[in-house]
């Protein structure tokens, strides 16, 4: 079902295949899905090249049905898909070409069946976050999945790309909440995965394979009954070393915290100030006022550049000025439960901290980063504005690794880009890193602003990946692969881990039509990058 | 389940930082048992086949481990070592968590030896003694019956690991 006649012969043979299905192959739809947040597209646009790799077409399927004729029609014609919730990814896991469609799968939201009993849901993938989590809460549920994206991503999107929620430490990841799986495989055949405890799961093949295995049509998910109280804590430590300590003996004690995030001495400075930029006054809301004020390129963002050109010394000062200067990390904590439970979990949480150096500081730095939740993850913005360049980078490791990832990592990128990091999904046996880095273009080795700026992120990002392999740490710990990090991906999986990984796509997708060139590492690189320097990335 | 070897402290090591045990997985889980008793640490499964190996155990899925919903923060196998059909050998790098794709623990553990034998794994350790968390409790099905589709599905995952 076309709004006008089909022009490209995609878009004619899939109108005349599946006449229902909502189909576009309108211009603007084409660069809307044309790629997902991967930072690097970013200065793509910044540089003019706003989207060379568009899909030929967008599909909005309406029930599992459709998704199963479509992927049919596409194994037979040998058309690839890509799946898309909201598009939030980070690692470009979307990266289309003219020859591929694009099967967005937020006209799929419909809630299948609420067992109060179990507790659990069964609901579509195109499910939006905010809006599952709201109407959970209305009737007396959680998921507990608050991914910092929750507002531009689905219950789809988070099963691809085994998501975690920023209450991970008591809920667990997307993958300890999926019950049951349907999905249409590569074969257009629908399937139905539960999870066994015991025996044969297949579920875990799917979560995590962004796209490339089957097409999620919906999930069971885990439910809790929303939490009656909730208790706060923040405390202020010495070194980042005493925070993660800490945490470490929190979780090992059998405590569970919904939160507990360490930030290390900068970005504990950035958390103490509150995690948004104040609003406006109301006389300075004018858009003229905002353009005055430097919302537009201006001197702060000139200085920015500047700083960021010797991002070294940077690390070095923050280094050096660490607790005294920037008053040390801070690890902020929220408890939630039923009756006085997470006071007591609370008061149990306090005494191990407060044993192991760190300093009371009340209930205020956890109460601010509740209500500022979701806004840190557009705090990028000014930076590309500025002419530079941001990106995040979650690895994770066991205990007895942290320290080795945590100083392996920062010293590779430190010489490339500003970094600081903070620590927000902890377990009993582990963590993960989750490194913010911010870095401006290096002259010396690429002519023009835009290129020089892309080959010093490749450059930051190949050093802090190889990094974190060496430290023994992986590579993701709940952003995905993506093509990012794809080319790296042997190294932590070795050869025959991915030899699996290709059997299995192979056994759900004979024809490779789900997302072709996502996850793994292609034989040659891609050729449709044409605004992304691939050979940079890959090399 | 297969029989293991009773010699548990020449294979294995223990991560108390991380509370991990890398247990070789002929050792028995009585061996491992006794092993870590010695070193004030438990595997915590409430019922266990002392004679079974730890790598049969794993195989037909850890039957008698505590229930992995009741603590969504924690899980049993943080990593593994295995031989493929194929000969070759699969090493999962121990973390608490990834997001690296499929996860590949899912093609060994409760698999029945189907695709791969497990010869390493690192195991979650506990004190003993120590308190275990745990969360509402969930009321579903956890071990239903394999679907037609499921079925279909190992035996595709089967002929193309054989390819």
């Amino acid at each position: 079902m076309v709004s006008s006649r089909p022009t490209t012969a995609l878009a004619r043979d899939l109108a005349t295949a599946l006449p229902d299905l909502l189909l576009s192959e309108d211009a603007a739809d084409r660069v809307t899905y044309a790629r997902d947040l991967w930072p690097r597209h970013h200065l793509a646009v910044r540089a003019g090249n706003v989207a060379e790799h568009r899909p030929g077409a967008i599909t909005w399927p309406r029930s599992t049905s459709e998704v199963a004729s479509l992927v049919k029609w596409a194994a037979e014609t040998r058309t690839p898909l890509v799946p898309f919730g909201a598009g939030s990814g980070v690692c470009a896991g979307i990266l289309p070409r003219e020859d591929v469609v694009i099967v967005d799968l937020k006209r799929m939201s419909k809630w299948r069946e609420l067992d109060p009993r179990a507790p659990s849901l069964d609901i579509e993938a195109g499910q939006m976050g905010l809006p599952l989590e709201e109407e959970l809460d209305r009737r007396g549920f959680t998921l507990g999945h608050f991914p910092s994206s929750i507002l531009c991503s689905t219950v789809g999107g988070w099963i691809a790309a085994r998501s975690a929620g920023q209450a991970s430490g008591y809920y667990g990841k997307i993958e300890d909440m999926v019950l049951g799986l349907e999905c249409v495989t590569g074969t257009g055949d629908v399937v139905n995965l539960r999870h066994r405890n015991n025996g044969p799961n297949l579920i875990p093949f799917v979560v995590g394979s962004e796209g490339t295995m089957a097409i999620v049509t919906s999930a069971t998910l885990r439910l809790h009954p929303r939490p009656s109280a909730r208790a706060f804590a923040s405390w202020s430590l010495p070194s980042t070393e005493h925070g993660w300590e800490a945490m470490r003996s929190v979780f090992q004690a059998g405590l569970r915290p919904a939160v507990l995030r360490l930030y290390d001495p900068f970005d504990a400075m950035l958390a103490r100030q509150g995690a948004v930029k104040r609003a406006p006054k109301h006389d300075d809301s004018s858009p003229g006022a905002a353009r005055v004020k430097g919302h537009a390129p201006g001197l702060g963002q000139a200085a920015l550049r500047r700083v960021l050109r010797r991002p070294g010394a940077m690390n070095e000062l923050i280094e050096l000025a660490g607790t005294r200067v920037l008053g040390g990390a801070l690890l902020v904590a929220i408890f939630d439960g039923e009756g006085n439970a997470p006071a007591l979990d609370q008061e149990r949480a306090r005494s191990i901290v407060e044993g192991a150096g760190a300093k009371y500081e009340g209930e205020g730095a956890a109460r601010r980063w509740l209500q500022h939740r979701y806004s840190v993850s557009y705090r990028q913005a000014p930076v590309f504005a500025s002419g530079a360049f941001a990106d995040t980078m979650e690895v994770a490791a066991p205990w007895s690794r942290l320290g080795a990832l945590y100083d392996g990592v920062r010293k590779a990128v430190s010489p490339n880009a500003f970094i600081m990091a903070h620590f927000s999904h902890a377990y009993p046996d582990g963590c993960c890193i989750y490194f913010s880095f911010a870095g401006s273009a290096d002259l010396r080795t690429s002519n023009g602003w835009d290129a020089a700026c892309e080959a010093s992120y490749d450059r930051t990002w190949r050093a802090a990946l190889d990094a974190a392999i060496a430290a023994g740490g992986t590579l993701a710990h709940h952003h995905g692969v993506g093509r990012s990090k794809a080319p790296r991906l042997a190294e932590e999986l070795g050869g025959t881990g991915i030899s699996v990984v290709r059997a299995l796509q192979r056994a759900f997708d004979p024809k490779g039509i789900l997302n072709p060139g996502n996850l793994l590492p292609p034989p040659d690189p891609p050729p449709f990058i044409d605004d992304a320097h691939p050979r940079e990335v890959l090399g | 389940m297969t029989a293991g070897s009773n010699d548990a402290r020449a294979s294995m090591i223990i991560d108390r930082t991380s509370l991990l045990v890398e247990i070789a997985a002929v050792v028995t889980l009585g061996a491992c048992e006794d092993a870590l008793r010695a070193a004030g640490l438990t595997l915590d499964v409430p019922t266990v086949d002392r004679g079974a190996s730890v790598g049969s155990w794993l195989a037909s899925g850890a039957r008698g481990a505590r229930d992995p919903w009741s603590d969504p923060a924690d899980h049993l196998v943080a990593g593994l070592e295995a031989t493929m059909n194929d000969g070759s050998t699969l090493s999962i790098r121990p973390t608490p968590r990834r997001a690296v794709g499929p996860d590949l623990i899912a093609l060994v553990v409760g698999m029945a030896d189907r695709f791969a034998r497990i010869e390493r794994a690192w195991l979650r350790v506990h004190s003993l003694n120590g308190d275990r968390a745990r969360v509402h409790p969930l009321v579903a099905d956890r071990n239903p019956p394999l679907s037609e589709g499921e079925s279909r599905l190992l035996v595709e995952i089967e002929r193309a690991l054989r390819a």
